[in-house]
C-alpha cells in the first residue's frame, strides 16, 4: 500500500514536470511589439509594419549601462507576405529577438489597406493567443501604416503610446473620435448588424525628415501626426471619412461623449461656448405594424465656457433656457448630417439595425434581407435635452460695461 | 530492509540511557560521616567543585556540610546552616555524646535551622540530584539519614527585556534561564489558585526540570493528558534548550511549520494559560513552550491586544499581507519575467525590460543568487560579534548591492524584490514561522523557475493541503480557517474589542466564557441615547 502511494506520488510529480519550461521566454530576448501596420502590398499581399521598443532608450534611470542614449527608442520594420501571419513571421529576418505582442498598444491600416477591405486581416490578429484584441484600431487618412508608424514623437518617447493616448485625449476632451478595439470590431462584424467605424490618423509635413530623432527635437517638429473625425466603413471596406461635425454626431449616436465644446451663434458675429460635461444617449426603436422607427434621445449636462456677444448676461432669466434651445439643435443637426453620410454611403455605422433588431428580433429576421431598401426611409427621430447648469466664475462678462466689445 | 530496520530497533530499545543512574546504591546512607563523605567523594570522582566540610556540632557531634561550589548561595550556607550548628549552645537540643543520631537530625530540622525547604534523605538515589541541584547536605553522625537544605543561589541572569518579540506598549520583561524565575514571573501574573505546576526532570544525565503549567479547570484535560504523556515518554540523555522538548513532542516531523509555540514573553505565555493552553517550561533556557496552536497564533503578537482594536486589525492585515510577499514575491516576480511577460503594465514590462538587458544571468539564477546571499549576510549577521555587525551590513547590503546592479550583475529590480522580501520576512512576530517561510521561498522559487504561475498555484495548493492536515496537540492547525470557526474570527484576522469576545476559543477550552455580559463601555447615565437630558 505504502509502495503504491509512493509510485503515485512520484508519478504525478513526474507529470508535473512534463509542462515546464516550455513557453520560457526571457524579457532581455524579446521584441515587444508596441505597433502593428497593415498596408497593401504588391499583387495583393499584405504588408504589416512593427514598431518593436528598444527598451533600454525608453526606461530612464535604473542606472543601466550600455545602450546610447542618442539611439532610437522604436524600430520599425515591414515585410510583406501572403498572409498577416507570414509577414509577422519574416520580420524575424530582421530584428534578433522573438516578436512579443501581448504589449501592442495600436493597430494602423493603410488607406490603400482599408480601401481593399480588412476583414480577412483580422483573422490572425483574433485568432493568435498572445495578441490581445484590446488596443485600438486607427485608419492611416491618405497614406501608408508604415508611415504612421515611423515617424518620431515629440512628447512620448514611443509613438504607438502617443497614438493609443492621443486618441483617448480627443474621446475625453474633443468628441470627435473614440477609441475603437480590435474586440469592437470583430463584435460588430460578427453580428453583421452594425458597420465598423474608426478613428483616423494623418501624417502631416515633411516625408524624408520624419523617422529621423531631429524631428522630435525641434519645437515645431517638421512632421506629425494629426487625428480626425472617424472612418466609416462598409462591408469591411473603407466607404469615406466623417468630417468634424458628422463626426461628432456620429460619437453621440454611439454615445460616447465625455466632455465636447458646442459653439453656437449670438449677436451678428460671436458665438457662446458651451462645454457639455456630462452626456448620454438612448438609442431605442419600435416596430408598429412592420414599420420600424428608431428614436434618439441624448440627455446632457453642460456649463457656460465663454461669451462673445456683451448683450448676454449670464445670470439673465430664460438666457439659459434659450443657449438651451440652440444647443439642442446644433446638436441635432450634427446627428442628422451623420445619418446623411450613412445614407449617403449606404452604410449602417451607426447601428440602427442592431437597435431594431434589439425591439424587435422577429421582424429583424423577416427585414434583415430587405434592410438595404428599409434603411435609407427608415425614420429616425432624435431628440436632445441640455440643462446648462454653471456659468463659470462670473455672470456678465467682464467687457459689457466697459462697451468696448467688438460686436458693439 | 525492514527487517533490518526492525532489529536496530530492538538493540535501540535494551539501550539503556539511564544505565549510571541505576548502578547509583540503592541501599541506604551510613551512620558514619566520614563513610558518607568518602562514597560521595569517589561517585563523584573527587570533582574539585564539590565542597566538603567536616565539623562539630556544638563542638561535639562530628558532622559534615557537602555542596556544590557556585550552585548554593555561600552565605547563608556559611552563616545560617553552619553558624547555627556551630555555634550550637542551647542546652534542650544540645546533643549528648553517644545520643540517638536520628533523634538529632530530626532535633536540628525541627528547632535549629531556619530554611524553609529542608527534606531528609534516607538514600543515594535521592541524594545526587538534591546535590547537584544546589542542596547542602547535612550529615551527622550517627545517622543513617542526611538533610538536603534548599540553599540554592549561585550566578543566574537577571530578568531583562525580551531581545524577541520586541512590542512598543506592553510588558519590559522576559523570561531567563532559571526554571523557578520563570515560573514566578507567569504567577506574578495570575494570581489565581488554579495556575497549577507540574514538575519532571527529564534528561537522564542533564536531570532538566521541566515544568507543565496550565490553569485547572480552563485547560482542555484531554490536551493536558497529551502533552504529559508524551513529555513522560521522552528518553534522551540530555535536554538543553526547549527546542530538545519541541522537536520530541511535536505532532508532525516532517513539516517546515511549527506545532508548538515558543515564546520568551511572561504575558504571551500568561495569555495562552489564560485561553486554556499548556505552557511548558524547560531549565536553562528563557524559551518556554505552549500548546497547541494554530497558525494563527504565529502571526500574532502581544502588542495586538495592547494596541487600540482598530489599529490591532490593521496591523494585523498588514502582516498577513507581508506574510504573502515574504513568501512568494521573489517567486511571482521569477515567474512573471520568464513565463507572463503579459501580465505587467506596458510601462512597467518595459522598465523591467530595460534593467534586464545586460544581465547574463536568467531571473531564476538571479533570483537564487540573490536570496543565497542574503540569507549569508543575515546568518553571518547573527554570528558576528556585536560591534562589527554594522559595518558588515553595511558592507553587504549597500555595496554588494549597489555594486552588483551597476556591475550588471543582478538587475535593481531583483535588488528590490530581495530586500522587499528580506524586511517583510521581520514583520513576521514568530521567529520559528518566520524561519518555516525562508525555507519554503526556495521552494516556491523553483516552481516559478520551471513551472511559472501554475508551478506557484500548484505548490500554494500543496502547501494549504498540508496545513490542513497539520495537528497541534489533536488540534487543527487552520483553525478557525478550516475547520471553519465564525466565532473564532474575531480574534484571528481581526481583533475584535476586548467587550465583544466573551468567550475563549472554543476548541481549546471547555470553559467557555471568560468575561461577563455587557462590558461594552457605557456612556454616563445622563448621556445615554432615549433617557432625554443633554
Amino acid at each position: 500500500m505504502r509502495r503504491g502511494w509512493g509510485v503515485l506520488l512520484a508519478l504525478a510529480l513526474l507529470a508535473a514536470g512534463l509542462t515546464g519550461c516550455w513557453d520560457i521566454k526571457y524579457l532581455d530576448d524579446l521584441g515587444i511589439v508596441m505597433g502593428l501596420g497593415l498596408d497593401q502590398g504588391k499583387d495583393g499581399k499584405y504588408r504589416v509594419t512593427v514598431q518593436i521598443v528598444n527598451p533600454g532608450n525608453v526606461a530612464t534611470g535604473g542606472g543601466q549601462k550600455g545602450g546610447g542614449s542618442n539611439r532610437s527608442p522604436v524600430v520599425s520594420y515591414s515585410e510583406t507576405g501572403n498572409s498577416v501571419m507570414e509577414a509577422v513571421r519574416k520580420v524575424s529576418a530582421k530584428i534578433s529577438r522573438k516578436l512579443y505582442f501581448s504589449h501592442n498598444q495600436i493597430l494602423v491600416i493603410g488607406e490603400d489597406m482599408a480601401r481593399r477591405g480588412i476583414g480577412q486581416a483580422f483573422e490572425f490578429i483574433e485568432r493568435d493567443h498572445e495578441i490581445r484584441t484590446d488596443f485600438y484600431v486607427l485608419v492611416a487618412k491618405g497614406a501608408q501604416a508604415s508611415d504612421v508608424l515611423t515617424i518620431t514623437t515629440p512628447i512620448e518617447k514611443i509613438p504607438a503610446n502617443k497614438i493609443r493616448d492621443n486618441i483617448d485625449n480627443m474621446e475625453e476632451n474633443l468628441g470627435i473620435a473614440y477609441g475603437v478595439t480590435v474586440k469592437d470590431l470583430v463584435e460588430d462584424m460578427g453580428t453583421g448588424r452594425r458597420q465598423i467605424a474608426v478613428g483616423t490618423v494623418e501624417v502631416i509635413g515633411n516625408e524624408t525628415e520624419r523617422s529621423k530623432s531631429a524631428n522630435a527635437e525641434e519645437i515645431r517638429p517638421e512632421s506629425y501626426l494629426k487625428f480626425g473625425g472617424m472612418a466609416v466603413f462598409k462591408a469591411g471596406r473603407l466607404a469615406g471619412y466623417l468630417p468634424f461635425k458628422s463626426s461628432r454626431g456620429f460619437v453621440y449616436m454611439a454615445g460616447k461623449i465625455q466632455n465636447t465644446v458646442i459653439d453656437v451663434p449670438c449677436g451678428k458675429s460671436g458665438y457662446v461656448s458651451v462645454e457639455v460635461v456630462h452626456s448620454s444617449t438612448d438609442m431605442k426603436a419600435e416596430v408598429r405594424g412592420g414599420h420600424p422607427e428608431v428614436r434618439i434621445h441624448v440627455e446632457q449636462e453642460a456649463n457656460i465656457g465663454e461669451i462673445m456677444c456683451p448683450e448676454i448676461g449670464a445670470g439673465q432669466a430664460g438666457t439659459f433656457r434659450e443657449l438651451e434651445q440652440k444647443v439642442n439643435r446644433e446638436v441635432e443637426r450634427e446627428m442628422r448630417q451623420a445619418l446623411k453620410r450613412a445614407r449617403d454611403w449606404d452604410s449602417d455605422y451607426l447601428g440602427l439595425a442592431n437597435v431594431v433588431y434589439r425591439a424587435d428580433p422577429q421582424y429583424w429576421k423577416r427585414a434583415r434581407d430587405r434592410w438595404d431598401e428599409i434603411f435609407p426611409k427608415l425614420p429616425v427621430r432624435i431628440e436632445v435635452l441640455t440643462e446648462i447648469r454653471r456659468e463659470g466664475t462670473r455672470n456678465e462678462s467682464f467687457y459689457r460695461k466697459a462697451g468696448e466689445s467688438k460686436n458693439g | 530492509m525492514f527487517r533490518r530496520l526492525a532489529k536496530r530497533k530492538r538493540t535501540y530499545a535494551e539501550f539503556r540511557i539511564d544505565r549510571d543512574l541505576e548502578t547509583l546504591p540503592e541501599c541506604g546512607l551510613s551512620r558514619e560521616t566520614a563513610e558518607n563523605v568518602r562514597t560521595i567523594r569517589s561517585e563523584l570522582g573527587d570533582s574539585s567543585d564539590i565542597v566538603f566540610r567536616e565539623f562539630r556540632i556544638g563542638g561535639r557531634i562530628p558532622a559534615a556540610i557537602v555542596y556544590t561550589d557556585g550552585l548554593v548561595n555561600e552565605d547563608s550556607v556559611s552563616d545560617f546552616l553552619m553558624g547555627s550548628l556551630m555555634r550550637l549552645r542551647d542546652p534542650d537540643v544540645m546533643p549528648q555524646p553517644g545520643s540517638d543520631g536520628d533523634r538529632l537530625l530530626r532535633t536540628i530540622k525541627e528547632r535549629l535551622l531556619t530554611f524553609g525547604d529542608i527534606r531528609e534523605i534516607a538514600n543515594w538515589k535521592q541524594l545526587y540530584p538534591k546535590l547537584l541541584f544546589g542542596d547542602a547536605i547535612l550529615f551527622i553522625e550517627g545517622s543513617a539519614k542526611a538533610l538536603a537544605v534548599a540553599t540554592k543561589g549561585g550566578q543566574e541572569r537577571g530578568v531583562e527585556e525580551p531581545s524577541t518579540q520586541t512590542v512598543i506598549r506592553g510588558p519590559r520583561e522576559s523570561f531567563t534561564e532559571s526554571i523557578r524565575t520563570n515560573t514566578s514571573l507567569i504567577r506574578r501574573k495570575i494570581r489565581s489558585p488554579k495556575l497549577w505546576l507540574e514538575e519532571r526532570m527529564i534528561g537522564e544525565v542533564t536531570m532538566t526540570t521541566v515544568g507543565i503549567m496550565y490553569i485547572k479547570g480552563i485547560a482542555n484535560e484531554d490536551i493536558l493528558g497529551e502533552v504529559r504523556r508524551r513529555l513522560d515518554g521522552i528518553r534522551i540523555d540530555g535536554i538543553l534548550e526547549s527546542g530538545y522538548i519541541e522537536d520530541l513532542i511535536q505532532d508532525e516531523v516532517w513539516t517546515p511549520f511549527p506545532t508548538v509555540y515558543n515564546s520568551e514573553r511572561p504575558d504571551v505565555i500568561a495569555g495562552g494559560l489564560l485561553e486554556g493552553r499548556v505552557a511548558i517550561l524547560v531549565e536553562g533556557t528563557p524559551f518556554v513552550l505552549m500548546v497547541p496552536v494554530v497558525l494563527d497564533s504565529f502571526l500574532q503578537s502581544a502588542e495586538d491586544y495592547y494596541q487600540r482594536y482598530d489599529f490591532a486589525t490593521f496591523i494585523r492585515m498588514l502582516r498577513f499581507v507581508s506574510f504573502l510577499i515574504a513568501l512568494l514575491f521573489p517567486s511571482l516576480y521569477v515567474a512573471v519575467v520568464t513565463y507572463h511577460q503579459e501580465v505587467l503594465p506596458t510601462s512597467l514590462m518595459l522598465n523591467l525590460a530595460a534593467q534586464r538587458e545586460n544581465v547574463p544571468f536568467p531571473p531564476i539564477v538571479e533570483a537564487f543568487v540573490m536570496e543565497v546571499i542574503f540569507e549569508i549576510l543575515r546568518e553571518a549577521g547573527l554570528r558576528m560579534p556585536k560591534a562589527v555587525g554594522n559595518t558588515i551590513s553595511i558592507v553587504g547590503a549597500l555595496i554588494i548591492g549597489q555594486a552588483a546592479v551597476e556591475a550588471g550583475i543582478v538587475s535593481s529590480a531583483m535588488v528590490i524584490v530581495v530586500a522587499l522580501t528580506a524586511i517583510t520576512n521581520f514583520v513576521i512576530p514568530s521567529l520559528s514561522f518566520a524561519i518555516a517561510i525562508r525555507l519554503l521561498r526556495f521552494v516556491f522559487l523553483v516552481l516559478a523557475g520551471t513551472l511559472g504561475m501554475y508551478g506557484i498555484a500548484v505548490g500554494l495548493l500543496m502547501m494549504v493541503l498540508h496545513l490542513a492536515s497539520l495537528r497541534s496537540f489533536g488540534i487543527p492547525y487552520l483553525k478557525p480557517f478550516a475547520p471553519f470557526a465564525p466565532s473564532g474570527l474575531k480574534d484571528a484576522v481581526f481583533r475584535f474589542p476586548l467587550w465583544s469576545m466573551n468567550r475563549r476559543p472554543a476548541f481549546l477550552s471547555r470553559d467557555r466564557f471568560r468575561q461577563g455580559p455587557n462590558q461594552k463601555p457605557d456612556k454616563p447615565p445622563g448621556e445615554r441615547p432615549g433617557e432625554g437630558g443633554a
